[in-house]
């Protein structure tokens, strides 16, 4: 089983640097010039939209060897689905995890919407479920079903949606959906139903993982506690006969040398509001987690560096996970490497600026990994030998066995 | 002022590449970004995005032919123009009328066009001209007296030394006619591009030979009855701090061979251009004293033909040399980095907007 790398594109704008916090890449900040936003000029609007940016990340990454692209879903980002429908014909190989939390969202009208995509980017949908996240976020999108209670209502979900597209006609009669001769019609329902990545730390969260996910995720951790929550997870996944594959979610600082990749750390720290580490986020276990691997106060940058190379303040330089690796490629490239032989089997990284990082972990970590090598493109109708575009991947008989 | 960016179409990465020759040597190594369309086309949206306004396309033996690769990379941008390379000698006016008219046609009006007269007599007789330096600029006279004409839409009928046309027929002029740019440092190029250009180009030399230029061309233009704009060319580095700046120039500065900047020399001392004997006078083949004015850098030229001259420092820095270029009465910039598409952004969110009066902002055809 070879490893996937993906890399995050940004649904809310980027960041031109981990030290220029106030600035942005996108237009949700007021415009000054020199900013890649779209602009008025003399006046007139100057053609130029957010989606090009995305774009040009989406390209970057796709030719710096990421198997595809994470798109986020947030109340102040663009929506993942309409975005991913307009990178899709822009690249090629390029995959779109789209994420999305199945509650606010009709399970039919998702299958729809995502053969239509699978049909029209030649087989290149996955999805990211996030079921967690309450609090405003929730009632933002009217919602406010509590949280055991939404992973019931995302196992449904699931069920319906896979239903109306591979066991059709598909009848159902649930807590939370109700469907009498669900099908999708014959060219849509021949498409290839999407690779699951599911996302969720709780209890609930394991068991409705257990019966769907194809990647279980998690947010980096110190590999000790990731190590013990995979086995929790395989043990809930063979009490329902099933094995899932397992994907890790991190931001990355690597350089040249590992004084370069602090001192940009460092400087991103410095311009940093500490109270972001305390930052509420619902009912969320997984960002409680987080929250409980840095122990001790937190005087300094280096305080978050709970195991060599991994840090925890990257939710202070930018919304997100809090751990992510920091160090020279070399380093960086070991510590994916330990987490490969842990069991990750796929990635999903970020870094800031987003385009400019993807050519430089693309071009320089990724090839350092033990096994890497190409992955044949990812459809048959790609065309040509073409070395550039094809993702980069780890291949297992050249790694250490897990 | 209008500020320009670089398709690297021989390769990229962080490392100095020959942008119009071949050089087979020690040292040279392939492209870790390879100048594939794909990859051009991320430059030029690059180049887009960041607010400049044309780029600029080498042409030469060792590189890909411009006018194809310019006029694919149209239909991946919108607003970007193209500043294409062509030598006179190797077409001729009315077909590059044709050409520049399809041009306009699929890019919506986005067409520049560089005249170059060519610098290399060894790689001239190899595509087959064999004019010395005086008379491949008294042919590049002629060639630019029917091509202000054909792209007028005027009819034609010429008898010259160079060239001989009966009976080309009018035509709509072209809309827009393409903006002539024209690089030559010698007398006998000063005075076909005084009486020809829109643009007169520089390379990047300090601004104290860039002033005399200036001077010596606009008194040129000015007996002919005509003003012109002065543009130059120059790579830049430019970082948050003056020291990681000058760390990525040494960085460049140790990619280079000995072999490699040998084999320059060599390939200096036989070509018969002018320009390219100023730049390489900047720092004669050797990397001893390289920062030949603040800011001014001439390693890239030690490697590289044609500009060789950076702008390193800090965004700061960076913008107050070009203002002092600007003072010298310099309109128009064409700069590059490396890698070209990382450099475009960098110039154009933190160097461009500290400059003064910023350039109108390219504008959708309508």
């Amino acid at each position: 089983m070879s490893v996937d790398f993906y890399w995050r594109i940004g649904m809310h704008g980027d960041q031109p640097s981990l030290r220029r916090r106030a600035e942005s890449r996108g237009d949700w900040a007021p415009h000054v010039p020199g900013r890649i936003a779209p602009a008025l000029r003399h006046g007139e609007p100057d053609g130029y939209a957010y989606v090009e940016h995305m774009l040009d990340v989406a390209r970057a990454a796709e030719a710096a060897g990421f198997y595809g692209g994470l798109m986020p879903s947030f109340p102040f980002t663009d929506d993942p689905w309409a975005s991913a429908a307009m990178l899709a014909r822009e690249t090629r190989t390029f995959r779109f995890m789209i994420a999305f939390q199945p509650g606010f969202l009709n399970p039919v009208h998702a299958a729809r919407m995502a053969a239509t995509l699978q049909r029209a980017s030649r087989g290149r949908v996955v999805y990211n479920v996030i079921t967690g996240g309450g609090g405003p976020a929730q009632a933002w999108w009217g919602d406010e079903v509590a949280h055991d209670d939404r992973y019931a209502r995302t196992d449904e979900f699931l069920r319906v949606h896979r239903g109306v597209w591979q066991e059709r006609p598909f009848d159902f009669d649930g807590r939370f959906y109700r469907v009498a001769g669900g099908a999708l019609p014959d060219p849509l329902a021949a498409e290839e139903f999407p690779e699951i990545y599911f996302s969720g730390s709780s209890a609930a969260a394991l068991d409705v993982a257990a019966r769907h996910a194809d990647y279980y995720l998690s947010w980096l951790e110190p590999f000790d506690a990731l190590a013990a929550k995979f086995a929790a997870v395989r043990e809930h996944a063979a009490a329902a006969g099933r094995v899932p594959r397992f994907a890790v979610r991190l931001d990355v600082v690597a350089r040249p040398t590992e004084r370069e990749a602090w001192e940009e750390v460092r400087r991103g720290f410095e311009a940093a509001d500490l109270r972001g580490l305390d930052g509420g986020a619902g009912d969320s276990v997984g960002v409680a987690r987080s929250r409980s691997f840095v122990s001790g106060p937190v005087t300094g940058y280096r305080d978050l560096e709970v195991q060599p190379n991994v840090w925890g303040g990257f939710g202070l330089l930018r919304g997100g996970p809090a751990f992510g690796l920091v160090g020279s490629y070399r380093q960086v490239a070991e510590r994916l490497e330990e987490l490969i032989a842990l069991g990750v089997d796929a990635f999903i990284l970020a870094g800031v600026p987003h385009l400019e990082e993807s050519y430089r972990v693309g071009e320089e970590v990724l090839p350092l990994l033990r096994g890497a090598g190409r992955r044949a493109a990812a459809s048959d109708r790609a065309g040509g030998e073409d070395r550039r575009g094809t993702p980069v991947t780890v291949f297992p008989e050249a790694t250490a066995s897990k | 002022m209008r500020f320009h960016w670089f398709l690297p179409t021989t390769g990229d990465g962080y490392a100095v590449r020959n942008s119009t020759i071949r050089l087979d040597v020690d040292g040279v190594t392939a492209p870790s970004r390879p100048a594939d369309l794909g990859y051009l086309a991320q430059v030029a949206q690059a180049a887009e995005s960041a607010g400049f306004t044309a780029a600029l396309t080498p042409t030469g033996a060792g590189c890909p032919d411009p006018w194809i690769t310019c006029a694919a990379l149209t239909q991946h941008t919108e607003r970007l123009k193209f500043l294409v390379a062509f030598r006179p000698g190797f077409v001729l006016p009315t077909l590059l009328t044709q050409q520049a008219r399809a041009f306009q046609e699929v890019s919506r009006g986005r067409l520049l066009v560089n005249v170059v007269a060519g610098g290399d007599p060894v790689e001239q007789r190899a595509y087959g001209d064999f004019l010395d330096h005086d008379q491949r600029y008294a042919r590049t006279d002629e060639f630019l007296t029917v091509l202000r004409r054909t792209f007028d839409g005027k009819p034609v009928d010429f008898s010259g030394e160079h060239y001989r046309i009966e009976g080309w027929q009018a035509a709509d002029p072209l809309a827009p006619a393409p903006e002539i740019y024209f690089g030559g440092a010698s007398a006998a190029a000063e005075r076909v591009a005084a009486a020809h250009s829109d643009v007169y180009l520089m390379w990047g030399e300090p601004p104290a030979m860039i002033a005399q230029r200036i001077e010596r061309v606009r008194a040129l233009a000015a007996q002919a009855g005509r003003t012109l704009r002065f543009g130059i060319r120059l790579h830049v580095i430019a970082r948050d701090t003056a020291a990681e700046a000058w760390r990525d120039a040494e960085r460049l500065l140790e990619g280079m061979s000995p072999e490699r900047i040998e084999a320059m020399q060599r390939y200096y001392a036989r070509m018969d251009s002018v320009g390219q004997a100023r730049m390489a006078a900047l720092h004669g083949g050797s990397a001893r004293s390289l920062e030949v004015h603040p800011n001014l850098w001439a390693g890239v030229g030690l490697v590289r033909e044609g500009a060789g001259t950076a702008l390193v420092g800090d965004y700061a820095e960076v913008a107050e040399r070009i203002e002092e270029y600007r003072a010298l009465g310099v309109e128009e910039f064409i700069l590059s980095g490396w890698p070209h598409l990382e450099e475009a952004y960098r110039v154009g969110e933190y160097v461009l907007p500290r400059l003064a009066a910023p350039a109108p902002a390219p504008q959708p055809a309508p």
